[in-house]
């Protein structure tokens, strides 16, 4: 009749966070995400629902061959830029995961650089490699006898190789840490078995990074669909995904319902497609717990993911070689090609080349109100109150998201990720028509850009930390219980440490995007105090040489000032950008 | 004419030759173990005949350079340590994979898949999920998968390694039945001893890429040859010469090249000295090899017991020589172990010492 009892172990308090942070934790990040993205985007959806444009209400909109128009360029545009994404981005995988080849690192970085390069730099490159001037177009067209070099710039080409360029990083990343990470042993086991090395690929290897594919593939496909830097500079005037199109109908046809109808159907499209994602990913984590059994051990190092430099050096076949030169060829060609482009004409003058352009940079000239490089410490004055914010409010979200795993700390995982799918014009064209009246009448205010910005980075600040912070041994943690240290002790001396660490890695992150944002910075920028990726926007969309020059000049500063963030970041060594 | 016939064989990992100048034959039914600490080159030379790893030299199988040809074109079976089982593949799938290769009709598929897997013990498994085995089970799937297409040569790479020592004596017990069921030379690599003692027609043992003995297990046992053998069959007394710890008349029969000998700790024999009557030394037990001799030549030592393990069917004990800075292992029945402390004698005959070189 003396019923015991038995704590339920499951429930157990598992982080020691004082009670006071965790409040703060979970109230910090909330604030700030209902009024600076719950209640624009809200808004924008109740304008779209109700409002009256020009086109009249939403569903006059949405029905109306100009949407049908946008929605299958989008559409279309996307898949084809995923699947030649996939073409060069699987190759690449295999060269950076599976091959132990001199300049390993090099590639493997220079093929990562033009992830964390802002749109408008590609858009500069692609402008330089496609364009009037291209020296590589002028060669192609005296080999083959042509009479004037074309200009790709305005086709759909220029998009295309733009958004490969852009996205091969997703896939290399995404597929090779995968790749890296398979027992290689299997492909040898196949081999041995009768299989011939592309019977080995198709049967084994494939089957086995498919979930890494379908994971990569989604989010070229989302990145893509939503792009919109690269079409609006690189696309000719009648192209336009349903972002370009938002930002058309807010800036230069003042039709906000319109606008707030076509951010309702991107809103609705990204969201089926991360659920749709979702579901896949559910379906990847079971492929990836079926390599138990002879493979435990291969499946521990695969979450790990850190004993790839310590497998041994394999003689490397002649017919590898062969593969790696090829390999090698079709990165330069799509990654290596647009930069050194770029380099080239952000030098190029009318008679040779010359640093020009970089010294012009202290001038004020025609389209912007200052000189390029006030410019050039805007961008860095919000950056860094950018970075600033979405850490702290991202690192708060994480501590917030990894204390609770129950339905509550769910939830806001998925809010916090909602940014990623709400395009930055949403949120900057949401900031706009929501924070102009008191007591939130920010629009004469700088602090909207930091704002949008830190919005847009926080995603990544909390895609960074939570997987650091659950990946903390809780072992780590009953050790130190164990040695004495109260619940507080605990995590100051064994979470925050490991904390630190990753948000160093975050808050550079943070810094590159902001620095390079562009969807919501273009709204939401003054004239007066514009940011670099803006102003190269204002000198691409002038005619001249010069204005070119010193648009490739001023992409050439931002191109170095982020590869250099992101490698500092990357010598800490925690960050996976696979994750996006 | 031999199955496998391995000629001058050399892998090389960048400035590391992992495997140098290696010869080796083996027959057609025979069981060749591949012993070696790890590192001694031995996973290498098995992937080189594999033809996973580029390698110099030339490896025939029946009298056939196979040299240039790539893993599948070779037709043999590799088990791998970790099992290597494709995880998207169910148990059927994978054991069948060979046979798909092979191009093979479904129905022959099925009924070989059905036979290999009664043979390993798992009849009745096909759709078991590779995640849902257990590690012995795994284990056998891998090597029903390795036996199914019926190679003409069976590599085994440390397949008991990742066992518990249970289930690694039952496999033990198991393997020479599934070895009798399949046509292949085999190629048993491992680090154990006793695994190669135990499964192998013949042992070479491999040290730093080379082969340093070869034989039987009983004669290596008998005879290592060298102090690396020696000591890696587990030979705890090996002593370097000259040592005064050996009769005279016992090195003055040795050849000058020998550097070393040694006896095996089953050969010491141990009686315990009571503090008041030394002189009669009665024997409380001998090493479970060798019965205790009598009137043999034979050298005798007064120690103290300064170790002693209980090892479930015999004792290891060791001895601190009163006369020399030296320790003596010994191996004794369970049921004389000693205490720490305890005054014994050992006694080694002079038949017992292995000149090792």
């Amino acid at each position: 009749m003396t019923s015991v009892q038995v704590p339920d172990a499951a429930t157990a308090e598992r982080r020691g966070i004082p009670a006071g942070w965790r409040i703060a934790a979970f109230v910090v990040p909330g604030v700030f995400f209902t009024v600076l993205f719950l209640w624009p985007v809200g808004t924008i959806i109740g304008t779209g629902l109700t409002g009256e444009g020009a086109a009249g209400g939403i569903l006059d909109v949405l029905t109306s061959g100009r949407v049908a128009e946008i929605l299958w360029f989008s559409t279309w545009q996307a898949v084809a830029s995923t699947v030649l994404t996939l073409l060069v981005g699987i190759p690449g995988a295999w060269l950076v995961a599976r091959v132990d080849f001199p300049g390993r690192t090099l590639v493997r970085a220079g093929v990562t650089a033009p992830f964390v390069l802002p749109t408008v730099v590609v858009a500069s490159a692609f402008t330089s490699l496609l364009g009037p001037g291209s020296p590589v177009l002028s060669g192609v067209a005296r080999l083959t006898g042509m009479a004037s070099p074309p200009d790709l710039t305005g086709t759909i080409w220029a998009v295309l190789a733009a958004h490969v360029f852009f996205n091969v990083a997703v896939v290399v990343r995404t597929v090779g840490s995968r790749w890296a990470n398979l027992d290689s042993q299997l492909a040898a086991a196949a081999q041995t078995l009768g299989a011939t090395p592309w019977q080995a690929f198709r049967r084994v290897t494939l089957p086995l990074l498919r979930p890494a594919i379908t994971a990569a593939a989604v989010i070229v496909f989302l990145f893509t669909f939503t792009s919109f830097g690269i079409v609006l500079i690189l696309g000719s005037p009648g192209m336009a995904t349903l972002e370009v199109a938002i930002y058309r109908a807010t800036a230069q046809l003042l039709d906000l319902p319109q606008a707030a109808a076509l951010a309702i159907l991107q809103l609705v499209v990204v969201v089926a497609s991360l659920l749709a994602t979702a579901r896949f990913a559910g379906a990847g984590t079971r492929t990836r717990a079926g390599g138990g059994g002879g493979g435990g051990g291969e499946r521990d190092r695969g979450e790990a993911g850190r004993t790839v430099a310590a497998a041994p050096r394999r003689p490397v076949r002649a017919t590898t070689w062969a593969g790696v030169v090829a390999v090698l060829g079709l990165l330069f060609v799509v990654i290596g090609l647009p930069i050194a482009v770029l380099v080239e004409r952000s030098l190029a003058v009318s008679d040779g080349h010359s640093l020009r352009w970089y010294r012009e940079l202290s001038d004020v000239v025609g389209v912007m109100a200052v000189s390029p490089w006030e410019a050039v410490r805007n961008s860095m004055v919000f950056a860094v109150a950018a970075t600033v914010v979405a850490t702290l409010v991202g690192g708060a979200a994480a501590v917030a998201i990894t204390a609770r795993r129950g339905r509550l700390g769910r939830v806001f995982d998925l809010l916090l990720m909602l940014p990623l799918g709400v395009s930055a014009v949403t949120v900057g064209f949401g900031f706009l028509i929501t924070l102009d009246t008191p007591p939130l009448d920010l629009r004469s205010s700088p602090v909207l850009v930091p704002l949008a910005q830190a919005l847009v980075a926080i995603p990544f600040v909390v895609r960074i930390l939570v997987p650091s912070l659950r990946a903390v041994d809780d072992r780590l943690r009953q050790a130190a219980a164990v040695l004495g240290a109260t619940p507080t002790r605990v995590w100051r001396h064994v979470d925050l440490p490991i904390l630190f660490r990753s948000a160093t890695v975050a808050a550079g992150f943070a810094f590159a995007i902001s620095l390079g944002e562009f969807g919501a910075t273009v709204f939401l920028a003054r004239a007066g105090t514009p940011t670099l990726p803006v102003a190269i926007y204002r000198f691409l969309g002038q005619p001249g040489a010069a204005n070119l020059g010193r648009a490739m000049a001023m992409s050439c500063v931002l191109m170095v000032v982020t590869i250099v963030v992101v490698a500092v970041v990357d010598r800490l060594r925690i960050a996976d950008l696979g994750a996006f | 004419m031999p199955r496998l016939e391995v000629r001058g064989v050399s892998v090389r990992y960048g400035d590391l030759l992992a495997v140098d100048d290696v010869d080796l034959e083996v027959a057609a039914g025979e069981v060749l173990g591949l012993l070696g600490p790890s590192g001694c080159g031995k996973s290498s030379l098995l992937h080189a005949i594999a033809g996973l790893v580029p390698h110099g030299g030339a490896i025939m199988v029946d009298g056939h350079d196979v040299t240039g040809l790539r893993p599948d074109q070779r037709r043999l079976g590799l088990m791998f340590q970790s099992g290597a089982l494709f995880p998207h593949l169910d148990v059927a799938g994978n054991v069948g994979f060979g046979l798909d290769m092979q191009g093979r009709d479904a129905s022959t598929r099925d009924a070989r898949v059905a036979e290999v897997l009664d043979l390993v013990g798992l009849g009745g498994l096909g759709h078991r999920r590779i995640d849902a085995l257990s590690g012995g089970q795994a284990q056998r799937v891998a090597l029903a998968r390795a036996i199914a297409p019926q190679p003409r040569l069976l590599l085994l790479d440390e397949p008991l390694s990742s066992l518990d020592r249970r289930l690694r004596d039952r496999l033990l017990e198991e393997l020479p039945d599934v070895f009798a069921a399949v046509d292949a030379a085999v190629v048993h690599v491992t680090h154990d001893q006793d695994e190669a003692m135990a499964l192998a027609d013949r042992v070479v043992v491999m040290d730093h890429g080379h082969v340093a003995a070869r034989g039987t297990p009983t004669a290596l046992w008998a005879d290592p040859e060298s102090t690396f053998v020696a000591r890696f069959l587990g030979w705890r007394n090996v002593f370097d010469l000259p040592t005064g710890l050996v009769p005279d008349r016992v090195l003055a029969d040795l050849p000058s090249t020998v550097a070393a000998v040694g006896v095996d700790a089953g050969r010491v024999h141990l009686a315990p000295i009571a503090a008041a009557d030394a002189a009669t030394p009665a024997t409380i037990g001998g090493g479970a090899a060798a019965p205790v001799e009598r009137d043999v030549p034979s050298t005798s030592w007064a120690g103290r017991v300064v170790g002693h393990r209980f090892a479930g069917d015999h004792v290891a004990v060791v001895i601190a020589l009163d006369d020399h800075d030296v320790e003596v292992h010994a191996t004794g029945p369970v049921h004389v172990m000693p205490a720490m402390g305890d005054r014994v004698r050992a006694t080694v005959t002079d038949r017992a010492w292995v000149p090792l070189g």
